[in-house]
């Protein structure tokens, strides 16, 4: 099962939960699906918040960049989002769910700032060249470049979700405020669309 | 299908690389948090706010007496689920000011985030500027409505743009306008700054000893308490709200709080003489003239909503709020009601149709007719022109009864075949060069606009002039050019919104080959005649005839659509085949 944490991640949930209740006390840890919900507390200051959403910034920066493409609005709606996120962490009821909460505040802080600037950049970077270039891939992985590019913002938002930051169709769903099956099918629909004829198999992913 | 994961993961990684992670992005951002914590609030001196509430009970009391009796709201406020806005429920009916029935008007071009405010010296809702491409272009003209709107040409205007903030000073007798968005590419732009009036006839730029500094997207009103003018935005600098008051000559800073949000809307509630707020992701805060307090008010909670429109309804002793976006990009048409204590649906239907406001607030408050005039939008399909009004229990939209606005069309006997060229050319035409590749011969009485329509494809219209004394105002031709491989527009928009979307078009025939051997389609247009009164064809006469025909060269296509009262119109063909592409 995947644990929502990008390639670059090295917090295990478990480690991750563990960091949680000790640095915010009163916090009772959920025992998984079903489990009774949890209040937590928003004690402030610039270290607490580091050890409860800290390791959390750059996944929401990544998440916001891919949204934004703009490095500048991505941070500030990074620390946007933070703060909306530790002013709110009161409303939180599963300690589980924190990374996919927090994305969902920093995708929404970016829809929030993409329609106050409405604009959206699109580039295209040339393919790298090297020993034993392969241009049928180079123009393959341009054309794939080119047609992520002309994705509406929100399918793109969700292929990166689920194929680069790991996320499940569930949490993909949390994130993006879709049901799971929404989240699959957006995302199916997608990829049909970036590859015709592909052969879709019904993941097991339950989130 | 593992292959393209792999090459998913590699192409997000190369559009990754292009913005680069500040490794001190996590430090500065905990210390933003940490700035970020609510102060506690001043406690209110109790005696203070004890005579505030006792002059509040006695002015609405007094106000109370010269209206209809207002009936109660008694339907409980709807809950929200954590990941879902509320359907609001109906309430009792409200009697309050009917809403005004209103002939149509010739609105403002669609647009978005201008600035609204309602000048009650003049007794006239004033709006300045705005967008309809999302900010890379921006409006700088000045339109009043009394019920009709009417264009105003000042001398001297402030610089066109977005997201500005405008309200009436009432001590003063000026609509006063600060900061905003200026047009950038792609939609970005820079915060300004400037403080104009406006007195009825021109702007005046106003240099105040302190001022804000740049910001846009945020609120603004007269708070009635205060007697002035107050505003509240996002200092960039601090990434705290500060509130600040106009006194006919300064601003002064009255406070700061923790929270910050873009396109945070206010409005002034009379019952409470308080102004009152909805933050995001969803809460109600009100002013008092000293701090900003949280309330528990409920509303549409739970759900992260932006960019709603927010207005004082004076006549009702209410604030309005309607539409907005919520969670992933949805629009919404919700009404919600604030009675100084909790929030209510209400609305019914008709409503208007869902839209956000783009930053700015585009309803506000006429004391004159008693009601709340909403104006425009970004809608699902782009900006909006319509203008309706709200009584405080129902919509009602403005020149919507407007009787030739016939649901079916009256069908003519129509020949069928090839249209006679033109023996004749057109007397005293100008010719007009196109800088995108195509020339032609523009009849007199018309002239050449580009309005801006966010239609994808740069366009441009043959209009009659009103210079000339025309006063029909549906284009005689409208072309669109786009690339080589380009497909015709699907939607087709004019200036302004004048295409009813509840009527398809009807195809009548094709014939060719027309000018350059293309094969041209004539059909009818469902054209509002509420919007573009005195167009081509009348009730009586039928819809207009859309003569439509695709040329392409090496480096363009071109999709020419020209409108008129018969599809042999000499004028049609005159223009046609003066038609040269480059």
């Amino acid at each position: 099962m995947s644990l929502g944490l990008g390639p670059e991640g090295c917090n295990t949930e478990h480690a991750f939960k563990n960091g949680l209740s000790s640095a915010v006390p009163g916090l009772r840890q959920s025992g998984g699906a079903g489990a009774s919900n949890s209040q937590m507390t928003a004690p402030a200051g610039a270290d607490r918040f580091d050890s409860v959403l800290g390791p959390l910034v750059r996944r929401g920066y990544l998440l916001a960049v891919t949204m934004l493409e703009n490095r500048e609005a991505a941070e500030d709606a990074v620390q946007e989002a933070s703060i909306k996120a530790w002013r709110k962490l009161g409303d939180l009821r599963e300690a589980g769910a924190l990374d996919t909460w927090y994305l969902s505040i920093v995708a929404n802080q970016c829809r929030s700032t993409r329609r106050g600037r409405w604009w959206s950049v699109r580039t295209v970077e040339a393919p790298e060249h090297g020993d034993g270039f392969d241009e049928d891939r180079a123009v393959a992985s341009m054309d794939l470049d080119r047609a992520l590019s002309r994705l509406d913002p929100e399918d793109r938002t969700a292929l990166f979700l689920h194929y680069y930051l790991d996320l499940t169709f569930e949490q993909v769903g949390r994130v993006l405020g879709l049901s799971m099956t929404a989240a699959r099918s957006r995302i199916y629909r997608v990829l049909a669309r970036l590859r015709p004829g592909l052969e879709l198999s019904e993941e097991g992913e339950g989130g | 299908m593992a292959d393209l994961e792999g090459e998913l993961r590699v192409s997000f990684e190369r559009r990754l690389r292009r913005f680069p992670e500040d490794p001190d992005l996590r430090k500065r951002t905990a210390a933003a948090v940490a700035r970020s914590v609510r102060q506690p609030a001043w406690l209110p001196v109790a005696a203070a706010v004890a005579a505030v509430l006792v002059v509040a009970v006695v002015a609405f009391a007094l106000i109370q007496s010269r209206r209809h009796a207002v009936t109660p709201i008694t339907s409980p406020t709807p809950t929200a689920g954590p990941s879902s806005v509320p359907s609001p429920s109906p309430t009792a009916s409200l009697s309050v000011a009917p809403n005004p029935s209103l002939p149509a008007s010739v609105p403002p071009a669609a647009r978005a985030g201008f600035q609204l405010a309602y000048d009650g010296a003049r007794k006239a809702v004033v709006l300045f500027g705005g967008t309809a491409d999302g900010g890379t272009t921006a409006f700088s003209d000045t339109w009043t409505w009394d019920g009709a709107w009417h264009e105003q040409h000042p001398a001297q205007s402030p610089p066109a743009r977005r997201g500005g903030m405008m309200a009436y000073d009432a001590v003063h007798r000026v609509v006063v306008l600060f900061g905003g968005w200026t047009p950038g590419p792609q939609g970005i732009g820079q915060a300004l700054a400037d403080t104009w009036t406006w007195d009825g006839v021109t702007w005046t730029e106003r240099h105040p000893a302190a001022s804000p500094g740049a910001r846009a997207d945020g609120a603004i009103d007269y708070d009635d308490a205060l007697q002035k003018v107050v505003l509240s935005g996002v200092d960039p600098a601090s990434n705290r709200t500060e509130t600040w008051a106009w006194d006919g000559r300064t601003w002064a800073l009255l406070d700061q709080t923790s929270w910050s949000e873009f396109s945070v809307p206010m409005a002034y509630h009379v019952p409470t003489r308080q102004l009152v707020a909805w933050t995001i992701p969803g809460g109600t805060e009100t002013f008092d003239g000293e701090r900003w307090h949280a309330q528990s008010a409920g509303g549409p909670t739970g759900t992260l909503t932006t960019n709603m429109d927010l207005s004082r309804l004076d006549a009702a002793g209410m604030v309005v709020m309607f539409g907005g976006a919520g969670s992933s990009n949805t629009l919404l048409d919700t009404t919600w009601v604030y009675d100084g204590t909790t929030w209510r649906g209400t609305g019914g239907s008709p409503s208007p149709p869902a839209r956000h406001s783009g930053g700015a607030n585009g309803m506000v408050y006429d004391a004159d007719l008693k009601v709340v005039v909403l104006f425009g939008g970004e809608g699902a399909n782009g900006p909006l022109a319509d203008t309706w009004t709200f009584n405080g229990a129902a919509w009602s939209k403005v020149g919507g009864n407007c009787p030739s606005s016939a649901p079916v069309p009256v069908r003519l006997p129509l020949p069928h075949g090839r249209p006679s060229p033109a023996t004749t050319p057109a007397q005293d035409a100008t010719a007009y060069h196109s800088p995108d590749g195509w020339s032609l011969m523009v009849p007199a009485g018309y002239e050449v606009q580009s309005p801006q329509i966010p239609s994808g494809l740069p366009h441009t219209e043959i209009v009659p002039s009103a210079q000339a004394g025309k006063t029909d105002r549906l284009p005689l031709l409208v072309v669109w050019t786009g690339g080589s491989a380009d497909s015709a527009p699907n939607q087709v928009q004019l200036a302004p919104p004048a295409l009813r979307t509840d009527i398809d078009w009807q195809n009548e025939y094709s014939f060719g080959p027309a000018v350059g051997g293309v094969t041209a389609t004539v059909s009818r247009a469902p054209i509002d005649l509420c919007v573009l009164p005195g167009a081509a064809a009348g009730p009586a006469a039928g819809w207009p005839f859309l003569l439509t025909f695709t040329a392409r060269t090496a480096a363009h296509t071109y999709f020419f659509m020209f409108l008129s009262d018969t599809p042999e119109a000499a004028l049609v063909q005159q223009v046609m085949q003066s038609i040269s592409l480059r």
